[in-house]
């Protein structure tokens, strides 16, 4: 009867452990998913306050979050613009942002000058190694210091961002030392140095990417195609797309590199940058001539305000910038419903509101 | 044996209880991550508005005129700063007085600009009716650029006057 | 008798665990008061207003704050407007703009100084320094303040000067 009360005993002691070792198991998993959730919400916020925080201040910075653990990063494109991580929901970004996810990444800011206003934005990148494949292109030089000021300059930081040149098979550094970033290339090409490159053959590493600078660019080639038509217009194609992307700034080429050949549930990546950063630019732009043309008839009133009260004499050189503040406030006028359209009027304006003083830059 | 019963009893319950203890600290370290989220983003929206060029001449000295000029854009700068915010400019004046600045005219002689608070309550009563949000506000001190600030015979030229932004935030 | 001795010390040293357990979580939860984030920005930005804020005077020498404090320690005899000394300037207009600041943080007492950078400057026998109001000095030293500094660089006779300006913000502790 003892050893029977023993027996009940160590089955029932072995019944609870058990029973508590269950429970206790699947409450770890359970509480290791919900951590694991709770840092990658973490380092989302920490992304977000990062592109802020370089796009208010224009310094660039490093980040290494995303290496500690893996995530899926994609943009949709749709009616609002929203960065989506698989399994935490959707954010939208009130900054322009062009990124790809990596695990040491460099942001940096940069801004496409249209002559009258200064559209930013902010490039958030892994470490990559642009492998540009020049071609006999005639704005093949310019076209690649418009990309290289595109793109970050990670000079002085440990994330590199660095510029190879490929030939059929073989890839060397672009700049005769290693690493080749920003400063360095653009220092050679400035000193007038040609870069030597054909189409490329050769098997490219995960963290490379090709870009090709070709009279004539054709759907197949691999990774984003360039055809300058002039220094900074043309059209460009990437690999795993059949649209044929047209450029009138650098930002448009940047956003393509940066996006890439990554195919999520939204298309290709690199597309979807290209369209978010040409609709971010349509609303700035947009927003900022509205604003700018009721400014300058503001201007125009005041101003010939203070010359009809006599408190200005009548032949002040600045009441010449009355009749540029009436000109620039109809330009941007214009501009303001159709904001993608030529700037150039507009910038010409602007230019000669410079040299007379009439508003600062 | 009664003995072990109650140890086996109070083991049971101890592991248990810290086990709660861990999920209620979890819960409440998610609760304060989300409201330092929150008031780092606000903080990011004043920063944006304060060196924003649709607004400001530079970093931290507003533009009389772009104030004037943006009045009555809320929708668009909605569109562009994002929604549930208002900004409240007011230079510092010897006089102490507050001349309100309407839109449609350039004006030196008032001092306060209201972008996006008209209307504030009908915005946001929606939002705040159905979240759980919160309301941040932050002031700091800036300049205001006064476009035509001297007036001369042979000109004008720019004056720089010390002012104050309060930036409003629901999240 | 033994089997029950072995119980009773399992139970303690079950109950040290939670007692210890619980004391560590407690310890966990003790923090720093928060830093106030934004008083830093505020004095940044309080200090880099009052710096280029118009004075009134259009002069080069007198035109923004930070003109009229570098020209009191370099230039102390040159008059703004042909009757104000820059130094009698640069101290009232500074004075005055931290107070109307003031007048937007109730709870905060405010301490400003200006200096020239690696020298000693004499204006009539005396070192020439600006620092008000003398009454709030001592919350220089006080722990809970924020600071905020701002180097004005000019040319003087064609060589180059600095000036250091410190301004210190406090909260006014209860009582004071």
């Amino acid at each position: 009867m003892i050893i029977s009360f023993q027996m009940w005993k160590i089955v029932l002691g072995l019944a609870i452990s058990g029973f508590l070792l269950m429970f206790s198991v699947n409450y770890i998993g359970g509480y290791t998913a919900q951590q694991n959730d709770v840092l990658r919400t973490k380092i989302m916020n920490t992304f977000e306050l990062a592109c802020y925080n370089v796009y208010n201040t224009g310094n660039s910075m490093v980040f290494d979050d995303f290496s500690k653990l893996p995530f899926d990063v994609s943009l949709s494109v749709g009616a609002e613009h929203a960065i989506k991580v698989a399994g935490l929901g959707q954010r939208v970004l009130k900054v322009p942002v062009l990124f790809s996810i990596g695990d040491k990444m460099v942001f940096s800011r940069a801004e496409y000058d249209t002559g009258w206003w200064k559209f930013r934005y902010v490039v958030a990148m892994p470490e990559t190694e642009i492998v540009l494949a020049p071609g006999n292109s005639p704005y093949a030089s310019e076209t690649v210091k418009g990309i290289v000021k595109a793109l970050p300059d990670t000079t002085n930081f440990k994330n590199k961002v660095t510029y190879a040149v490929c030939n059929g098979n073989d890839i060397e550094s672009a700049c005769g030392k290693k690493p080749c970033e920003a400063q360095a290339l653009l220092e050679e090409l400035e000193s007038g140095k040609a870069l030597r490159g054909g189409k490329c053959t050769a098997d490219l590493k995960k963290n490379q990417r090709l870009v090709t600078i070709s009279m004539s660019c054709t759907e197949g080639t691999r990774g984003v195609c360039v055809e300058p038509y002039g220094p900074a217009s043309g059209k460009a194609r990437l690999y795993g797309t059949g649209t044929v992307f047209s450029y009138d700034d650098y930002a448009d080429v940047a956003a393509l590199i940066v996006g890439y050949e990554k195919k999520d549930a939204y298309g290709v990546a690199g597309e979807s940058m290209y369209i978010h950063k040409n609709s971010e630019m349509a609303k700035e732009l947009s927003l900022a001539a509205k604003i700018m043309a009721r400014r300058y008839e503001l201007l125009a009133g005041g101003l010939s305000g203070i010359a009809q009260r006599g408190q200005m004499d009548s032949d002040a050189e600045e009441l010449g910038c009355v009749k540029l503040f009436q000109e620039m406030a109809a330009s941007l006028d214009g501009l303001a419903s159709e904001p993608l359209g030529s700037s150039e009027k507009a910038g010409e304006t602007k230019k000669r509101m410079k040299e007379m003083g009439c508003d600062y830059d | 044996m009664f003995e072990y019963v109650i140890a086996a009893f109070f083991i049971v319950l101890i592991i248990i209880f810290v086990m709660f203890m861990l999920g209620s600290y979890q819960m409440s370290q998610l609760e304060l991550e989300k409201q330092k989220f929150s008031e780092q983003k606000a903080e990011q929206l004043l920063k944006r508005v304060v060196s924003s060029p649709l607004v400001a001449k530079e970093d931290g000295v507003l533009d009389d005129s772009k104030l004037i000029a943006a009045l009555g854009l809320c929708d668009d700068m909605e569109q562009f700063f994002g929604k549930n915010w208002y900004a409240v400019i007011i230079i510092l004046d010897s006089s102490g007085k507050t001349v309100r600045c309407q839109q449609g005219e350039y004006s030196t002689d008032c001092n306060y600009w209201v972008i996006c608070a008209d209307n504030l309550e009908a915005r946001i009563s929606k939002e705040k009716a159905s979240g759980a949000g919160e309301e941040y506000a932050y002031t700091v001190p800036v300049n205001v650029a006064r476009k035509m600030g001297w007036v001369t015979r042979r000109g004008t030229a720019t004056r720089a006057e010390p002012a104050l932004i309060e930036v409003w935030t629901y999240d | 008798m033994t089997e029950r001795g072995q119980a009773n010390i399992v139970m303690m040293i079950l109950v040290l665990f939670l007692v210890f357990g619980m004391f560590i979580f407690l310890l966990a939860l003790l923090q720093k008061p928060p830093e106030h984030p934004m008083d830093n920005m505020y004095v940044h930005s309080m200090l880099l207003s009052i710096m280029r804020s118009d004075t009134g005077y259009p002069e080069e020498n007198c035109k923004t704050v930070a003109d009229a404090v570098a020209c009191a320690f370099f230039e102390p005899y040159y008059k703004c407007g042909d009757n104000v000394p820059c130094y009698d300037l640069a101290s009232s207009i500074m004075q005055e703009l931290v107070n109307r600041y003031r007048s937007s943080k109730k709870n905060r007492l405010y301490y400003i100084e200006a200096s020239p950078e690696g020298r000693v400057v004499s204006w009539m026998g005396k070192a020439v320094e600006i620092s008000l109001p003398k009454s709030n000095e001592y919350i220089k030293n006080s722990l809970q303040k924020s600071t905020a500094e701002e180097k004005i660089q000019k040319l003087f006779k064609g060589e180059p000067i600095t000036v250091k300006v410190k301004l210190y913000m406090a909260e006014i502790e209860a009582g004071k």
